[in-house]
């Protein structure tokens, strides 16, 4: 069946004009997160200091932050694995020198 | 902001009275750094070798694989140490994600010199994983990092380092 000038145009116009239906709610574009989207609400500070953003900015954070030491801290642990080890506690200078020399082959 | 290297907690921990020498400069190191002197880093990449090392010493002494437990003790220890201290770990994996830490070895590798040892007289120069530990430093803006080790002492750029029996 043929359908008339008048159908096929109203048909096209709904095609063209694409009216939201119940079945087709209009949506909005969805958010562009993408880098260029947000250039635009940037300081443009941020791009005379581009080296400062790069070492201060995007460096992550630290697992353990810097903190005031405990007192004493260092001489509590002075030796603190031969007292767990006693078999440690003959190591010697000449030893030590070796191990360093060593840990480039582990 | 120093980056220690891992042979400095070793050297400190295995302090004893055969070793004064080269151990009591570690541990005025790390008094400096408990004074302010100085703000630590190290990363986990740090943590890694230094069991790494462990291992290797306690299985050469006894002649017997470690325990599982005692690996976690150990691991412990530097941990509490670190805690205590107040140096700064930073996630080897998150630094490389947002880093370029592999092409910055190469980097490292390239601009560094070899230097000949005035005591034992032989060639030093930067290696594999000392190079990661330099990218690592570089990475979290340290400006030197401190070592007891001369492969380290032809180390070129942003960062110098502190050679630990000069200075102490």
């Amino acid at each position: 069946m043929e359908l008339s000038v008048n159908s096929q145009t109203h048909i096209e116009r709904r095609l063209l004009n694409r009216e939201p239906s119940g079945n087709n709610p209009e949506r909005k574009p969805p958010l562009m997160n993408d880098y260029l989207s947000t250039l635009e609400f940037l300081n443009p500070s941020f791009f005379t200091q581009a080296g400062l953003y790069e070492k201060t900015v995007k460096l992550p954070a630290p697992i353990k932050s810097w903190h005031k030491a405990s007192k004493g801290a260092a001489d509590r642990f002075k030796g603190c694995l031969t007292e767990i080890f006693p078999e440690l506690k003959d190591i010697s200078e000449k030893e030590l020198k070796e191990i360093e020399r060593k840990r480039h082959e582990l | 902001m120093v980056y220690v290297d891992t042979m400095v907690f070793v050297y400190h921990f295995l302090s004893s009275l055969r070793n004064q020498h080269l151990t009591s400069k570690a541990n005025r190191f790390l008094k400096d750094i408990e004074n302010g002197k100085y703000i630590g880093i190290v990363t986990t990449f740090t943590i890694a070798e230094y069991l790494a090392v462990m291992k290797g010493i306690l299985c050469e002494k006894r002649n017997k694989q470690l325990s599982t437990e005692e690996a976690t003790i150990i691991k412990s220890k530097f941990e509490q140490f670190i805690n205590q201290m107040g140096i700064m770990l930073y996630d080897s994996d998150s630094l490389a994600s947002k880093k370029q830490i592999f092409s910055e070895c190469e980097s490292v590798i390239e601009r560094s010199i070899a230097f000949k040892g005035r005591q034992d007289r032989k060639w030093h120069y930067i290696k594999g994983a000392d190079a990661l530990h330099v990218a690592l430093a570089i990475s979290v803006n340290a400006e030197a990092i401190a070592t007891f080790d001369d492969d380290f002492r032809g180390i070129n750029g942003s960062i110098s380092p502190l050679m630990l029996y000069e200075v102490y």
